[in-house]
């Protein structure tokens, strides 16, 4: 930390930090407020004036075992893509950034998913479950392959998890290259002089270089896939009968479809608390153990 | 004597008149207001259309509001930001939900527009209110979209399918075509075709009863009293959905087909029927070389005489509302003439008609309509062969199909059986609040 | 040596599949954009039987294509710029700073990040739009965006502020830099491959945001690429073909980006490699 004593480091907080803060405070915190009280409310989306009903909204939520079960749920998916997403992302990392003929073509083609977007991605994947795996098993004559995937609810949510991991790693691909390359050229030199094998430079040297890649990548996965909505309505809306509505796919119908928007700013509200204190912890622990130069 | 004071009372007259003629061109204040249209990916014409409005009204600017996908969250944003649309064309449920916040149409200045309606204005208004809060923008029938291709191929050139009148001769009818190598239907599985149009519009018609005894039971459904399982109608309705089922080209996988899919089927000839609406034209003319198709009924019970078993189910989906909350007295009345102009105008109806392929339920219609499901429509309609789904698309709670949708879904997946089906719809109904 | 040139093979070979395993779903896309919307609902799969070049006008002029594409553009880049520029600033204090002020604020912001956007979509409308008057602006977009973005540039770019060591810093101000010349002339162009990462993925998010714009936006003047791909999305049917062919027009201009930025990261690491 710098030593830099009194009004010095205050004037810097306010001159490079307060900007920052202003800003995120307007468009985000002040908002996501007045977004609180109304979860207090009994809104029907248009009146000006609202009335207040105080926790009715939330023990309704918590009476609800809809919810939960959607939440649990969207806990399965959460681990499931997590760990997928960055064991993949971490090897298109380490493979994108070792001498490789044409990596930059490489690396452009495999970014490719991030650009298309969540909506398109997600429609395109259900014709390929639906359409093309059904047709190869046909022909082929695999029982298993010849129904859609999507179909069958526990199925269904493992190709949910897959196509979200496939989107979500190229996604963290970006980071893990960015932080494979900044792994400084002498420090893998020095270890293979002493005689380190290629799996102990991989785990002695650079795994610990690229700590704060990785509490940067499972906390945005984490995050992510918690609130997922793009894909889980494109790729599934919530089928079959409703087995593979996530917790954001379900915010989102009761706001817009049954008209409660109280109750889903109460949802809402619940969410992030859950999923703020899981990933704040997340990413205070993993910070503590990053190489501090 | 006389004649001079007719001729001074006749000049008086002609010189009052031509003051009254000044002063009404003289009130036209030049007003803005909005359009917003759920009619989704036709922005284009509709800003065409609006600049014909334009023309004819020169004093009333129309600035367009485009829904793109999430109609409803789109159209609530801008009340929230205080722009709202001073006429809209949604969803009937949508207006009749909202409407503390529409003018009433029945008091505007000169109501004399809804004279040319035939039918549809039930569906802007609620239970023991004679006000009218939407002006009918379409008309819609659905049933069994049938392959008239196949059936003349089978049944030979003169078939009528008018003769199809029970339940048990649905069944013939289906029979033979599979006996002449043709699937005979296909199920769309999709939560709404499912949950809205099976059952929703199905159940709460006139074959559950009149209006008051279909009210009655959705007032018993939602005080946890009613027993389904219990109703004729309903147990009718899941009979002939069982016999569709069984038939179904999609059987082996009934959740994996896709709407563009079903219908593809059903415009080749791969199978001879499907229970959907004329709306599906704007998906079936995409397809090359399709068969000749129309709609026929679905007849529910077995009884020859039952007036019912002829009918298709009817609804007019969308109306043209005009808000009051937002919008000047001024700005609302242009609003009304912006809202009566595109539902009965020749241009207005000609979009409608031409464009959306869409039946119109007025008196008034001149456009040529190129969708021959629209046509089998309106002839229905002239014949006063529809079943009116107005309590359940104005009434029912907005979430039914979203709930109620996955249901059926699992009932049609075989993952489900009659009494539970009917014990989910009753729990959904007492959870409500 | 031989052992290495196999590894090499079979890595190369390995990014080959991977990249089959990532981009067909685009190939699809491509080769669906050249079929007419008929022929890809009822076969996804087979080969355009003629090519249908003229899916690409219609998507250029149905979408109104320069006009979204320059909405787009302005969004994108004064985003970029501004999250780059304050995120970085605000990371350089959270890193080097210890101040409770400062870790509290930044513990809240990473918090921040869980927030669900249609928690506070609405009062955003509310505020902005119904209060403050932003109807049918970029204006509002940007701030907001900027806004949404901070907690994470601050994050990304605190991570990697942590691995320059403070002896940088130290040196620098014993030399009388001021701190303003300090992050900006010696600070940053170490920070160039991060602050590249960085805008590839703000932009990558603006180039395909949905939700916020729609808030924003009302006229089809100042709507942006991803509202006007909705143009092709009737209530009960879509037509696929030309809205494919205006999905590859909308993600071009983005590939080019990222492959012009590799060429950034990379000259980023020679650069900035610390030497002793």
């Amino acid at each position: 930390m710098l030593t830099r004593r009194g009004w010095d480091t205050w004037k810097l907080i306010l001159l490079f930090f307060c900007p920052a803060l202003f800003v995120w405070l307007t468009a985000m915190v002040i908002p996501f407020f007045y977004g609180i009280f109304i979860s207090f409310t009994k809104w029907d989306g248009i009146a000006t004036e609202y009335t207040l009903i105080g926790f009715a909204n939330y023990t309704k939520v918590f009476n609800t075992s809809k919810f939960w079960l959607s939440l649990q749920r969207t806990g399965i998916y959460t681990i499931g893509t997590v760990v997928l997403s960055n064991v993949m992302g971490l090897i298109l990392g380490l493979l994108l950034t070792s001498s490789l003929k044409g990596r930059n073509a490489f690396r452009t083609a495999i970014y490719v998913p991030n650009v298309v977007g969540g909506v398109a991605m997600g429609y395109i994947w259900q014709y390929i479950f639906s359409y093309g795996f059904t047709r190869i098993g046909q022909s082929l004559g695999i029982p298993g392959l010849s129904t859609s995937m999507l179909s069958d609810p526990a199925k269904a949510m493992v190709a949910l998890i897959l196509v979200s991991s496939w989107q979500l790693s190229a996604y963290l691909m970006i980071i893990y290259v960015a932080g494979f390359t900044n792994v400084p050229g002498e420090l893998v030199e020095a270890a293979r002089v002493d005689g380190a094998t290629s799996w102990g430079v991989f785990w002695n040297v650079r795994i610990p270089m690229i700590r704060p890649s990785i509490t940067i990548c499972l906390f945005l996965a984490i995050v992510r896939s918690f609130m997922v909505f793009d894909v889980n309505l494109s790729l599934t809306d919530g089928g079959p009968f409703g087995t593979t509505e996530l917790i954001a796919l379900r915010i989102y119908n009761t706001a817009f479809v049954s008209l409660k928007f109280g109750n889903a700013q109460a949802q809402a509200v619940i969410l992030f608390i859950i999923v703020a204190i899981i990933s704040v912890l997340q990413a205070y622990f993993t910070q503590k153990r990053e190489v501090q130069m | 004597m006389f004649k001079k004071l007719l001729a001074i009372l006749t000049a008086l007259a002609m010189l009052l008149s031509l003051t009254a003629a000044f002063a009404e061109s003289e009130t036209h204040e030049p007003v803005t207001i909005s359009y917003y249209s759920t009619q989704a990916g036709v922005d284009d014409e509709t800003v065409a259309t609006l600049n014909e409005f334009m023309k004819e009204y020169p004093w009333i600017t129309v600035n367009y509001y485009p829904c793109g996908d999430d109609q409803l969250a789109a159209w609530l944003a801008l009340y929230s930001a205080g722009t709202a649309p001073t006429v809209s064309l949604l969803d009937c449920g949508q207006i009749l939900n909202y409407s503390d916040y529409m003018v009433d149409l029945t008091k505007v200045e000169d109501p004399s527009f809804f004279d040319h309606v035939l039918s549809g204005t039930d569906f802007f208004q609620k239970e023991g209110d004679s006000a009218i809060y939407g002006i009918p923008g379409s008309y819609q029938g659905f049933s069994l979209l049938y392959d008239k291709t196949i059936v003349k191929k089978v049944f030979g050139d003169d078939f009528n399918v008018d003769t199809v009148n029970t339940a048990d001769k649905l069944v013939e009818f289906f029979d033979k075509i599979e006996a002449a190598g043709y699937p005979s239907t296909v199920v769309f599985s999709a939560d709404w075709a499912l949950g809205a149009h099976y059952l929703g519009c199905q159940l709460f018609s006139e074959w559950l009863g009149d209006k008051a005894t279909q009210r009655q039971v959705m007032a018993d459904l939602k005080a946890g009293t009613y027993k389904l399982i219990e109703n004729e109608h309903f147990n009718n309705l899941m009979d002939v959905f069982d016999i569709l089922m069984a038939r179904n080209i999609n059987k082996a996988d009934p959740l994996a087909d896709t709407q563009e899919g079903d219908l593809e089927l059903l415009s080749h000839g791969k199978v001879a029927t499907m229970f959907q609406g004329d709306w599906n034209w704007l998906v079936i003319r995409t397809f090359e070389n399709i068969d000749e198709l129309g709609i026929m009924h679905l007849p529910l019970t077995n009884d020859e005489n039952d007036a019912r078993n002829l009918k298709i189910l009817g609804s007019c989906p969308k109306g043209y509302c005009v808000d009051k909350f937002q919008n000047t007295p001024e700005q609302q009345a242009a609003g009304v003439l912006l809202a009566q102009w595109l539902a009965l105008s020749p241009a207005g109806e000609d979009f409608m008609v031409r464009l959306i392929g869409s039946t119109l339920p007025f008196d008034n219609v001149t456009a040529v309509n190129e969708n021959p499901l629209a046509v089998s429509t309106q002839e229905y309609l002239n014949n006063g062969r529809i079943l009116d789904c107005s309590t359940y698309l104005c009434e029912a709670p907005t979430d039914f199909w979203l709930v109620v949708g996955p249901m059926m879904q699992k009932y049609l997946a075989g993952q489900s059986d009659r009494a539970t089906l009917a014990e989910e719809i009753q729990e959904y109904f007492a959870d409500l609040d | 040596m031989v052992e290495r040139k196999s590894v090499k093979f079979w890595l190369f070979v390995l990014a080959l599949l991977l990249t089959v395993f990532y981009l067909f779903p685009l190939v699809l896309v491509g080769m669906n954009s050249l079929k007419t919307t008929g022929e890809f609902t009822t076969n996804p799969f087979s080969a355009p039987s003629r090519l249908v070049f003229e899916n690409y006008p219609q998507a250029f002029n149905q979408m109104h294509f320069l006009t979204s594409l320059c909405n787009t553009l302005i969004l994108t880049v004064t985003i970029c710029v501004l999250v780059a520029i304050l995120g970085s600033m605000a990371a350089y204090v959270v890193s080097r700073i210890k101040s409770r002020f400062v870790s509290f604020f930044y513990y809240m912001m990473i918090a921040s990040m869980c927030a669900p956007f249609q928690a506070f979509m609405i009062p955003l409308v509310k505020l902005y739009a119904a209060q403050l008057g932003f109807t049918n602006s970029l204006v509002p977009v940007i701030y907001i965006a900027t806004g949404l973005n901070m907690a994470f540039a601050t994050f990304l770019v605190r991570g990697f502020l942590n691995s320059i060591p403070l002896e940088i810093d130290q040196a620098a101000m014993i030399d009388g830099c001021g701190s303003i010349r300090l992050f900006f002339k010696i600070i940053m162009p170490m920070l160039v491959p991060i602050e590249v990462t960085l805008l590839v993925f703000v932009a990558m998010g603006i180039w395909n945001d949905y939700l916020l714009s729609s808030l924003f936006l009302q006229t089809q003047e100042m709507r942006t690429l991803p509202m006007m791909i909705r143009v092709f999305c009737a209530q009960y049917s879509t037509d696929y073909s030309p809205m494919m062919a205006g999905l590859v027009m909308s993600i071009a201009p983005m590939l080019i980006f990222y492959l012009l930025c590799q060429k950034q990261i990379l000259a980023g690491v020679v650069q900035g490699s610390v030497k002793g």
